[in-house]
């Protein structure tokens, strides 16, 4: 199942300058699990404690979703990290 | 006008090449609104009272708690149980007795959110959730006023200047509103670099000089000890600085 993820420009300098990348996975989790193990220096913006971080800002086609839910085949799963405390 | 006292006391910051006793005349008769009185509010006023902002008021409706006192320099033991800006404006005021301080105790809502803006030159995020987040960049939007956006988490932080007109707004950033937890982890340390940068903003916007964070949100990791940045891009239909609100209204009626 291709998923694709739109990768914010704060972290292209990982994904070697793609923009897009397209991954498999039944979940968000697995697609962000997937783009972790294909661009590893992810892992530092995107992981802590080896879990997606809960300041990782998730849609799926431009609507809010969560670690847990499904995607289907062609839908775009976007990220932007969101720190909210103060 | 700055008296000889100011000279001296401003000194380090008026021989700075660019800003001089003009850029510090121009902090002293600014206004810079401080939202929320916690980790970001506490350091970011410290350095806006150090650097002679004339007039700062800080809102808040909380009270002091124990679990603040790991990074909320401004409020000690003694002030648990006191009102968050009125334990800061007291130290501040023992800071700089030369500048103006106004607490407000109250919480920040869409009724209240443009009058207490009232004016000042700047706006400074020192909130923990994104719920008024989004509320003061409304207001903040109406009033176009600048609006120094931050958040924190662990060692993470992020900040972006929004200028209304010019830059894009938070509505822009996040077309869905982020959903904020209900204990976020942070070190001290955190909230204390990024309010630095929030002062840097702050100074820069009103003194006019120096390149400010418009249109890019800037992303410290103190895990990796990494700067990055993230290009922001204006959303035309944007629902609080695009067309977007003309259609809101226009559905309203």
């Amino acid at each position: 199942m291709s998923v694709k993820v739109l990768i914010p420009s704060l972290l292209h300098k990982y994904t070697d300058n793609q923009e897009v990348v397209e991954v498999d996975g039944t979940t968000v989790n697995d697609c962000i699990d997937s783009l972790k193990n294909k661009y590893p220096e992810l892992e530092r913006w995107l992981y802590r404690s080896g879990k997606v971080a809960t300041y990782v800002h998730i849609s799926v086609n431009k609507k809010r979703a969560s670690v847990d839910d499904r995607v289907a085949d062609g839908d775009e799963i976007k990220i932007l990290l969101a720190t909210g405390g103060g | 006008m700055l008296s000889d006292d100011d000279r001296i006391r401003y000194g380090r910051q008026i021989v700075y090449p660019g800003f001089g006793e003009v850029g510090q005349e121009k902090l002293q008769a600014s206004h810079v609104l401080v939202v929320g009185v916690g980790g970001l509010g506490c350091a970011a006023s410290m350095y806006l009272t150090y650097a002679g902002i004339g007039h700062i008021t800080l809102i808040d409706d909380d009270s002091v708690e124990l679990s603040n006192l790991n990074r909320q320099m401004l409020h000690w033991e003694r002030d648990i149980g006191k009102k968050k800006p009125v334990s800061a404006a007291n130290k501040l005021r023992r800071i700089n007795s030369g500048i103006r301080i106004t607490s407000l105790c109250k919480k920040v809502t869409e009724d209240n959110a443009d009058q207490i803006i009232n004016g000042a030159d700047v706006v400074i995020d020192g909130l923990d959730n994104f719920q008024t987040r989004f509320v003061l960049n409304a207001a903040c939007v109406r009033q176009k006023t600048p609006f120094i956006h931050t958040g924190v988490n662990g060692l993470l932080g992020q900040i972006t200047s929004i200028v209304p007109g010019k830059t894009p707004c938070l509505a822009c950033i996040y077309s869905t509103p982020p959903v904020s937890e209900e204990t976020i982890p942070v070190f001290g340390a955190t909230p204390a670099v990024m309010a630095s940068l929030q002062v840097m903003e702050a100074i820069k916007l009103i003194a006019g000089f120096g390149e400010t964070l418009e249109g890019r949100m800037l992303y410290f990791n103190g895990e990796s000890m990494e700067f990055a940045y993230e290009d922001l891009v204006k959303n035309p239909k944007c629902g609080v600085c695009g067309t977007g609100r003309r259609n809101l209204k226009e559905n309203r009626k």
